[in-house]
C-alpha cells in the first residue's frame, strides 16, 4: 500500500514537474513575445509622435487617387505633348485594381504601385522639362515616384499611388 | 541499570550487590523504582533445529514448527539464534512465564530479556573459558543447584536441583548424557569428555571427591549469570505477543507517517513548481494582454493618424524636382559628354546615377566637381568594350 502510495506520489510530481516545465517553456515565448511587442509599442508611440504636427487632411480613396493621377497624366500630355503610357507594376490590364492594391507605410492606408512608360524621345526633347513634369505630377497628385531611369530610347518612372 | 534473575526465587543486582528476594515478597514495590533492567530466565526449553538461513520468514516458520512439535501443549514465546550455517537453537520460554515477568516489571524498562544460557554463556566467554570443550556448569545458589551443559555456542535447558545434601554427580552426569542424546546429531565432539565448573569451592571439593578422574573446575564468580546480564551482546528479548503487535503498529504508523510525509513532500513539491511557475507564466501573460491591448489601440490610433497625415507626409518625400536636379548635372558637364543613360533611385534619399559617352573622335574631359558634382562619385567604366563615365550624386 504504501509503495503505491509513493508511486502515485512520483507519478503526481513528475506530472506537476512535467506541467511545471512545459509552462516554462511557453512563459520563455511569452516572455519574448512580450518584450517584441513592447519594443514595437515604443517604436509606433515614437511614430505617432513624429506624426503628430503634421498637417491633416481628409484621405482619398485610391480609385479617386489614381482617376485624379490618370488625369493629371491626360492633362500634362494635351500641354507637352508627351505620351506617357501608364501601367500597373508587373501587369499591363486588369479589369479589378483593387486587387493589385497593397500596404504602405500608412497603417489603414493602401498603395498602387504604377509604371509610367514615355518613349518616343528626340534629340531635342527636353528632358529637364519632362522631368519637371514628372515633379508637377507628384506634386498635384498623390503620387509618388520610387525610380525614374532613361535607357536607350524609354523614360520609365516608377511609383506608388496612395489612398485609402 | 539493574539485573534480575527469575528462577524459583528472584536475584536482583544492581551491578554491585545481589538481594534475593522471595515471591512472597512484595516484588513489585521493590521492582517500582528500577528505571531500566537486563532480564534472564530460568526455566527455558531449547531445542537445536537445521533449516535454511533464508528467507527469513521460512526459516522463521520452520523452527517454530520444529519447536512446537516438542512443546505442543502450552503458548511458548520462542527466540532462536543462529549457531552455525543453518543450525540454530530455539529458545522458549512459556508465554506465562513472561507474562508474569512483565507483570514485576513494564516492558519499557526492560532492555533485554534473555534465557539464563545465554547469560551464563557471556560470563564463561567473557572469563575466557574454552567452551570448545564440554562444559558442565554448577550454579550453586545454596537452596538450589543449576547444572547447565554447554557444547561452543549450544547450551542444555537449566535443570534445577533441590540441595537436600544428596550427592549431585548423578544429576551432573544425567545432565551431560541427555544433551549429548538429545543433540547428538547436531554436535562436533562424539566423546563423551567434559569439564565441570562449580562456582562453589566446597561443592567442587565434594563432587571431585567421588570420582577422581572427573576434571572439576571451580569457577569464582558468585553469580554467573547476573554478570553475564551486565554486557548483552544479543537480539534475543522476550516481548509479550500483544507487545509485539503494539510495537509493530506503531512501526506501521511510524512507517505510513513517513510515506505519507513523503508522498505528501513529493506531491507538494511538484505542485509548488507547478503552481509558481503557472504564477510566473499568468502574470507574465497578463502583462502579454495588457501590451496587446496597447498595442491594438496604438495602431488604432496611428492608423487615425496615418489616415490623415499620409499626403502631408508624402509631399514632405516630394521635395526633389528631378528636372532641376537634372539640368544641374547637365549644366556641369562638359559639352564633348554624351548622356547615354540616367536613373533616379530612391532610398532614404534619392541617388543620380548617369552613364556619359565621349561624342565620336573626342577625348574624355575633366568633369569638374562643383557644386552638385561636388561629392559625386565619378568612376570610368567599360559598357560593351566601350569606355564610359559613370556619375554617382547623392541628392
Amino acid at each position: 500500500m504504501n509503495k503505491i502510495i509513493i508511486l502515485i506520489s512520483l507519478v503526481v510530481f513528475i506530472t506537476f514537474v512535467n506541467g511545471g516545465m512545459t509552462v516554462k517553456r511557453q512563459l520563455g515565448n511569452l516572455r519574448e513575445k512580450s518584450y517584441q511587442l513592447k519594443a514595437k509599442n515604443d517604436d509606433i508611440k515614437q511614430e505617432i509622435k513624429s506624426k503628430v504636427f503634421l498637417d491633416r487632411s481628409a484621405p482619398v480613396p485610391l480609385a479617386c487617387a489614381y482617376i485624379l493621377l490618370i488625369n493629371q497624366i491626360r492633362t500634362l500630355e494635351s500641354y507637352s505633348g508627351t505620351n506617357m503610357n501608364v501601367q500597373l507594376e508587373d501587369n499591363k490590364d486588369t479589369e479589378d485594381i483593387s486587387a493589385q492594391y497593397v500596404d504602405t507605410p500608412y497603417k489603414g492606408v493602401k498603395g498602387l504601385m504604377l509604371r509610367m512608360v514615355i518613349d518616343k524621345f528626340s534629340k531635342e526633347t527636353d528632358m529637364g522639362a519632362v522631368l519637371d513634369d514628372i515633379h508637377l505630377l507628384e506634386k498635384n497628385t498623390d503620387f509618388m515616384a520610387t525610380e525614374i531611369s532613361k535607357d536607350n530610347n524609354n523614360l520609365i518612372v516608377k511609383g506608388e499611388v496612395y489612398g485609402i | 541499570m539493574n539485573y534480575l534473575l527469575f528462577n524459583n526465587e528472584i536475584f536482583l543486582s544492581d551491578g554491585i550487590n545481589v538481594h534475593r528476594i522471595d515471591k512472597n515478597d512484595n516484588l513489585k514495590d521493590i521492582v517500582e523504582p528500577i528505571e531500566e533492567a537486563n532480564i534472564c530466565v530460568v526455566d527455558v526449553d531449547i531445542i537445536i533445529a537445521a533449516a535454511m538461513e533464508n528467507p527469513v520468514e521460512k526459516k522463521d516458520s520452520l523452527l517454530v514448527r520444529k519447536f512446537k512439535e516438542l512443546y505442543q501443549h502450552e503458548a511458548y514465546i520462542i527466540q532462536d539464534e543462529r549457531i552455525d550455517d543453518n543450525l540454530f537453537q530455539v529458545i522458549g520460554i512459556k508465554e506465562q512465564r513472561v507474562r508474569e515477568v512483565y507483570t514485576f516489571i513494564s516492558p519499557e524498562k526492560v532492555e533485554s530479556f534473555i534465557p539464563y544460557g545465554i547469560a551464563l554463556r557471556n560470563t564463561l566467554i567473557n572469563k575466557k573459558v574454552d567452551l570448545n570443550k564440554s562444559i558442565v556448569f554448577v550454579d550453586d545458589f545454596g537452596t538450589e543447584r543449576l547444572v547447565t551443559v554447554f557444547d561452543g555456542l549450544k547450551f542444555s535447558r537449566t535443570r534445577v536441583i533441590t540441595n537436600n545434601g544428596e550427592d549431585i554427580l548423578p544429576e551432573i552426569k544425567r545432565s551431560q548424557i541427555d544433551f549429548f542424546k538429545k543433540n547428538e546429531e547436531h554436535l562436533s565432539k562424539k566423546n563423551t569428555d567434559f569439564v565441570i565448573l562449580v562456582n562453589n569451592q566446597a561443592l567442587a571439593n565434594e563432587i571431585a571427591k567421588y570420582e577422581e578422574k572427573l576434571s572439576i573446575e571451580y569457577f569464582n564468580v558468585p553469580y554467573p549469570a547476573l554478570e553475564g546480564l551486565k554486557e548483552v551482546d544479543t537480539l534475543i528479548k522476550y516481548v509479550l505477543p500483544e507487545e509485539i503487535l503494539k510495537r509493530r503498529r506503531e512501526i506501521e504508523i511510524k512507517k505510513n507517517v513517513v510515506t505519507a510525509v513523503f508522498a505528501i513532500a513529493v506531491t507538494a513539491i511538484g505542485l509548488f513548481y507547478f503552481i509558481i511557475t503557472k504564477f510566473e507564466w499568468e502574470h507574465v501573460s497578463h502583462r502579454y494582454d495588457y501590451l496587446k491591448m496597447i498595442n491594438e489601440r496604438l495602431v488604432e490610433q496611428l492608423r487615425l493618424i496615418d489616415r490623415q497625415t499620409y499626403r502631408e507626409d508624402i509631399r514632405r518625400h516630394k521635395i526633389l524636382n528631378y528636372g532641376v536636379a537634372y539640368l544641374s548635372v547637365i549644366d556641369l558637364i562638359p559639352p564633348s559628354y554624351e548622356i547615354d543613360s540616367f536613373k533616379f533611385i530612391k532610398s532614404n534619399h534619392w541617388d543620380l546615377e548617369m552613364t556619359l559617352l565621349a561624342e565620336s573622335g573626342e577625348i574624355f574631359e575633366p568633369i569638374p566637381k562643383l557644386r552638385i558634382l561636388k561629392s559625386a562619385d565619378i568612376k570610368d567604366i567599360f559598357v560593351n568594350n566601350q569606355q564610359e563615365k559613370l556619375l554617382r550624386i547623392t541628392l
